[in-house]
């Protein structure tokens, strides 16, 4: 079914809006919230709580693109649940890495950075000068939480050529950050 | 900045670039009735191959029936080409012009029988479910110093006659079917109403 047509179903407040939703962006959705917490009931809460979200929001809202609409709801869900239950030390181990890698980005004696859409267009830009399939790699890994391994299979591509790729992008990342004055 | 603040910044990108990367998690597809459909369709095609390599093609309508001329049956292993005859016959199809005579519609539509317009003529019969006789040209009549337009004296024995079995040619159903006195069984004469056609033995089928 067309994104429209689930999204008039949401508008007309039809239960099929989640059933149509979790047929298309169910598998999507898990994904995401998979790699994020690495725990399979984690990340079926974490769906379900994406496709409750969408019920509540819409309407009002007409999300122009449904597949990264719910995308961006379920990453954050299952980044506040990853918290939480790292608190609770119950935690998965997948995160900690993507947080020291993107570490690196980070300008060295940067103080609080709290503007975080601009901190946002910022890293748009960045991408937008990218070329596609470093860009592809960054987000997959990044914005996805994809290992290595499966985005290297995914491109065709050795899992070296990956490490090296995202590491040069991390290495331009930190360039950017440190020129637009982000002493954070 | 925290890089957990930047990993929650990236979380809020384009939407175009989080489209570009999305991995594929599209449903596939159950393909295994297509599989299924598949093997079924080559089980098919072996059985059919197998029937078609065993069938017994003693049968003349169906030996005739496959193929355009008694003389291309040559090739299946199943008939024996006269040595007698003409090679040039195997191997050009016989005009109306060339053959010595063709057997009249007239003479079936007497008999009030349909010429079988739709369905391409097989000028050849069968004649004791072995030898295959297609018509006389010219060349075969020399060859063997026989006369092109037979007559009533040169009638043999008379061998039978032509049936549904053993020849696609309506015309000729029920036409008696006689040995030529000079070339025996070589050629045959073929007594169509009023008309004595020629036809020449082509091909033996050896079972």
């Amino acid at each position: 079914m067309e994104d429209s047509k689930i999204i008039e179903l949401y508008w007309a407040r039809s239960e099929d809006a989640i059933s149509e939703t979790d047929k298309k962006y169910g598998k999507y959705c898990h994904y995401i919230a998979f790699n994020i917490l690495n725990s399979e009931q984690d990340a079926e809460e974490c769906v379900n709580d994406t496709f409750l979200r969408a019920w509540n929001a819409i309407p009002p809202r007409r999300p122009t693109h449904l597949k990264t609409f719910l995308g961006k709801i379920t990453r954050n869900l299952s980044l506040n649940l990853y918290e939480k239950k790292s608190a609770d030390k119950r935690g998965g181990n997948k995160l900690p890495q993507l947080f020291d890698e993107l570490s690196e980005c980070i300008p060295s004696g940067c103080s609080e950075f709290t503007d975080d859409f601009a901190l946002t267009e910022i890293i748009n830009k960045f991408l937008s000068e990218l070329s596609t399939q470093r860009r592809k790699i960054f987000v997959r890994r990044y914005w996805y939480a994809s290992s290595i391994k499966e985005i290297a299979a995914d491109f065709g591509v050795s899992e070296s050529k990956v490490t090296v790729s995202l590491f040069r992008t991390r290495e331009k990342l930190r360039a950017v950050l440190k020129k637009e004055g982000i002493t954070i | 900045m925290n890089r957990a603040q930047l990993f929650h910044a990236i979380g809020n990108i384009s939407e175009k670039y989080i489209d570009e990367a999305a991995p594929d998690t599209k449903p596939k597809q159950n393909l295994i009735w297509v599989k299924f459909a598949a093997a079924a369709a080559c089980i098919c095609l072996i059985l059919l191959g197998g029937f078609e390599l065993f069938s017994d093609h003693s049968d003349p309508l169906h030996s005739l029936s496959s193929m355009p001329h008694p003389s291309a049956v040559l090739g299946t292993g199943n008939v024996s080409p006269n040595p007698n005859q003409d090679k040039s016959t195997d191997e050009q199809q016989h005009t109306q012009s060339d053959e010595v005579k063709a057997p009249s519609k007239s003479a079936g539509a007497t008999r009030g029988e349909t010429p079988n317009a739709g369905k391409p003529q097989q000028k050849a019969f069968i004649l004791s479910n072995s030898y295959i006789y297609t018509p006389a040209k010219k060349t075969d009549c020399s060859k063997f110093g026989i006369s092109a337009n037979p007559t009533f004296q040169e009638l043999g024995e008379k061998l039978g006659e032509l049936t549904d079995d053993n020849t696609f040619q309506k015309e000729l159903v029920g036409c008696e079917v006689f040995a030529h006195k000079q070339a025996d069984k070589n050629f045959v004469i073929v007594k169509a109403n009023d008309e004595f056609l020629l036809f020449i033995l082509t091909a033996y089928k050896t079972n």
